[in-house]
């Protein structure tokens, strides 16, 4: 399987700019503990989507366990600040570091593979993970959740400055992703091998070590979104790896378009609010929802959200 | 009234467009070819006479009603029956099973019956292997099980594309001993090759096709005779 | 140790049965149409709350909760192929990817309209199949999980009689090998994709209702038993019905005995493992035949 040859989208930067600035500036006009808290949960979702897409959308490999990249980063940052006295500062990198690290141990035997295959190996080492994670109870606390780590430290415990925190690694690691995948030359060879791994590698691009490196990026993102979770929510728990979250990466990356990675971050961040506001005025409707837009987009409209504004260019 | 026929026949795949108004007409009990440069459009013509796509223009007729429209089981009903270029038969199915599927549509089993035992009786190296995987049976010896399977709804017109391909000369040789013994018994044969020499042999009627449009229609003495072979695969300044 | 051993491997029969059933609904459906149907564990869901909708009205029993588990699914199943999978559908074959997204929303979809429907409780059908239970030393054979595997074994078994015997067995199978073959022996392969959807979910929605009376009926429990069918198909080998029949009853005592070293909790794990290690040794399974189209 691959990804229809993705085409170079290329967002524009003007009207990007002018987004980005307007929700820095929400918290001033935002005062309501739960919409601020909803919003920054949403902008973590925003990172993975877009670090799904990265991997899918420019690498044509699908994750079927991205879920595992984000609870690997959330443990491991979690873990590491509790029993190792680590910053959870530099938590956040070493979670992204080790969800990398786990992309290339998955990646290693997964990435020979194609299309459902790949997509079953990854959901077998996601499905792993989780075990070890619920049953390795004298660490992690199983299902209880592990909840013993500090929050952040050196900054206020406000709703505001964690919305900020959030918000800092979510704009740079989505604007590092995006330049890597659609403006860099490594991004260039990603979509080469994603459109036609054979003529690639006839071309002497090593195809299994791009394909590695776009696991370990895709998964250090994500990771880096764990951890940025670990510390807010400061509780992280084995449902963080659960298949329900992956499912729920790739509806909002599929909804807001595979292939633009702004697209996907935009959308899970609209998906995500939508339904956490719609939870708390307390309907249950949100995720059918979500479910039913998503087959809708599949029959009318694959190119997602992203292909909408596409084409009224 | 021709049997088959087709008028201006415009078809092709998403944005592009193979065929071009290409008109064709075969004649009952006799053997009609159809030769061509690739992606002159012989393919996707068989497949718009079977149904596999419908085209954008014009019409295909069989004894003289529509069937432009009409579904490709349908068409197999009504007594046409085709043989792809690749590949037409089930590899994990035993002959006989594959025999089974070509009749389908058969429902009466006695009929069905009958039919294999003609079939068998037509082709003995297929009763030799009736148990066997279609797997293990060679190129020349699949050929020979896919008209065996065609021949299992006892059709009025066979379709053929390609049947030479990928075979030795002398299983072409005995291929088409084959199919001109069923266009003696009464069977009409519509057939593309590649194999020019082969097809003019055994046509009685001949049509080239050139970037989706008719280059040529008449008998194969006519087109020997009007070096039209030349011109139509090897370009226009050939001649 | 040895009686241990044996007592383990029983187990794993027991629940084996009900993986090759799982497998089996799968293999079908992917074999033929090669979706990779994500929503597969929803049907079983279906199933399972036909049986506790039917329980809570007191119809209990064996057959009559499998039937309309059968019949409901089906219905469901027919429409879903028919709306959902079938634009997706060229040329005899699902497109991979755009089908696996729509099972995904599918799986979404109906995992939570089951959560507003029957709300979030574990449900269980009231009252039991079967009673009782057969004691042989230490070792314990709960009656109901006979039912299961009894059940598991009856369906499974129909559908290879009926596969390998009927004619539209025989064409459902060429439509999976060779749809371009099986169109132009006049088999409809939309026809044939719409029946074979159906029935894959059917049985799996027949599995969900036998499984009631042991599991509990929760709205998120599709997923695993997702999973579960997709190990097995894996380890027997895509299209292969034998091969998932094997790989069942293997997948089931492996994960039995592997309590012995892993405990229980880690030894979930041994399906994940497994699948992976066929993945990478040899993708195609054990009785899986050469994938000959990509």
């Amino acid at each position: 399987m691959r990804a229809d040859s993705p085409i170079v989208r290329r967002a524009k930067a003007v009207p990007l700019l002018v987004c980005t600035l307007l929700v820095a500036m929400l918290p001033a006009v935002v005062t309501n503990n739960f919409v601020l808290h909803a919003l920054t949960m949403s902008m973590i979702f925003a990172i993975l989507a877009a670090s799904w897409d990265l991997l899918f959308g420019f690498a044509g490999q699908v994750s079927f366990g991205h879920a595992a990249f984000f609870g690997m980063g959330a443990y491991a940052s979690a873990l590491l600040s509790y029993y190792a006295g680590l910053s959870p500062w530099l938590g956040v990198f070493a979670g992204g570091a080790a969800a990398s690290l786990f992309g290339f141990l998955v990646g290693f035997p997964s990435l020979r593979l194609r299309g459902v295959y790949l997509a079953l190996a990854t959901l077998a080492c996601s499905e792993m993970l989780r075990i070890v994670v619920t049953n390795w109870v004298t660490v992690t606390r199983g299902t209880l959740g592990f909840n013993l780590h500090p929050g952040f430290p050196n900054i206020p415990h406000t709703p505001t400055a964690h919305y900020y925190t959030i918000f800092v690694g979510a704009a740079l690691s989505t604007s590092i992703m995006y330049v890597i995948a659609a403006r860099s030359r490594l991004g260039l060879v990603l979509r080469a091998v994603a459109a036609d791994d054979i003529r690639a590698q006839a071309l002497g691009i090593n195809v299994f070590r791009m394909k590695l490196l776009a696991f370990s990026i895709s998964g250090f993102f994500a990771g880096v979104a764990g951890a940025l979770y670990a510390h807010f929510i400061q509780l992280v728990t084995p449902n963080e790896i659960a298949s329900s979250l992956t499912i729920l990466i790739i509806a909002m990356a599929t909804i807001g378009g595979v292939g633009t990675i702004i697209g996907p971050a935009v959308a899970a961040i609209i998906i995500h609010f939508v339904t956490e506001m719609l939870q708390i005025a307390g309907t249950v409707y949100d995720q059918i929802a979500i479910g039913a837009v998503l087959m809708l987009f599949v029959l009318f409209l694959p190119q997602g959200i992203a292909g909408i504004v596409r084409k009224k260019r | 009234m021709a049997q088959l026929e087709a008028a201006e026949l415009t078809a092709g795949y998403g944005g592009s467009t193979i065929l071009n108004g290409v008109s064709l007409s075969v004649t009952p009990g006799r053997i009609t070819g159809v030769i061509g440069p690739n992606g002159a459009g012989k393919s996707t013509l068989l497949k718009a006479i079977m149904g596999y796509i419908l085209p954008r223009n014009g019409l295909v007729r069989l004894d003289g009603d529509d069937i432009t429209r009409l579904p490709t089981h349908e068409r197999i009903r009504r007594g046409i029956a085709y043989i792809a270029q690749t590949r037409s038969h089930f590899p994990s199915q035993s002959v006989q099973e594959n025999l089974r599927m070509g009749a389908y549509l058969v429902r009466s089993r006695s009929l069905r019956a009958q039919r294999q035992s003609e079939v068998f009786q037509r082709f003995p190296i297929l009763a030799e292997r009736r148990r066997q995987p279609a797997a293990l049976l060679s190129g020349g010896q699949l050929r020979v099980l896919e008209i065996g399977r065609a021949l299992m709804t006892s059709p009025r017109l066979i379709i053929l594309d390609e049947p030479s391909i990928g075979l030795s000369s002398g299983l072409v040789d005995t291929v088409y001993g084959h199919l001109r013994e069923l266009a003696a018994s009464g069977t009409t044969l519509l057939i593309v090759e590649q194999n020019v020499r082969k097809l003019l042999s055994v046509a009685d009627f001949v049509y080239a096709l050139e970037n989706g449009g008719n280059r040529f229609g008449g008998t194969p003495q006519a087109l020997s005779a009007r070096g039209v072979l030349a011109g139509l695969y090897l370009g226009a300044g050939a001649i | 140790m040895i009686i241990d051993l044996v007592i383990f491997i029983v187990l794993g029969v027991m629940t084996g049965g009900l993986y090759a059933l799982l497998g089996l609904s799968l293999t079908l459906i992917f074999g033929v149409m090669r979706v990779i149907n994500v929503a597969h564990g929803e049907m079983l869901t279906l199933g399972a709350y036909t049986a506790v909708m039917l329980g809570a009205v007191g119809l209990g029993g064996v057959l009559v909760p499998v039937a309309a588990a059968i019949l409901v699914v089906t219905f469901v199943g027919l429409i879903i192929a028919r709306v959902l999978i079938r634009p997706l559908t060229v040329e005899g074959r699902v497109h991979e990817q755009r089908g696996m997204v729509m099972t995904l929303g599918l799986s979404l979809f109906l995992s939570n309209a089951v959560l507003a429907t029957f709300g979030p409780d574990y449900q269980r059908v009231p009252g039991l199949m079967a009673r009782g239970a057969i004691e042989i030393g230490d070792l314990v054979i709960e009656g109901q999980r006979l039912i299961i595997l009894m059940g598991s074994l009856v369906l499974a078994a129909a559908l290879m009689l009926f596969l390998r015997f009927t004619r539209l067995g025989l064409a459902i199978r060429a439509v999976g090998e060779n749809p371009e073959a099986a169109q132009a022996n006049g088999v409809s392969v939309r026809r044939i994709h719409l029946i074979t959807f159906a029935l894959g979910s059917a049985l799996a929605g027949a599995a969900g209702a036998l499984i009631t009376p042991v599991t509990y009926a929760f709205p998120a429990m599709g997923f695993s038993y997702t999973l579960y069918a997709f190990i097995t198909i894996i380890i027997g080998g895509l299209g292969s019905v034998w091969g998932a029949v094997l790989a069942g009853f293997l997948l089931g005592i492996a994960e039995s005995v592997s309590v012995i070293w892993l405990t229980t909790g880690y030894n979930a794990m041994v399906g994940p493992a497994l699948m992976l290690l066929m993945l990478v040794l040899r993708p195609q399974g054990l009785l899986g035949q050469r994938i000959a189209r990509a």
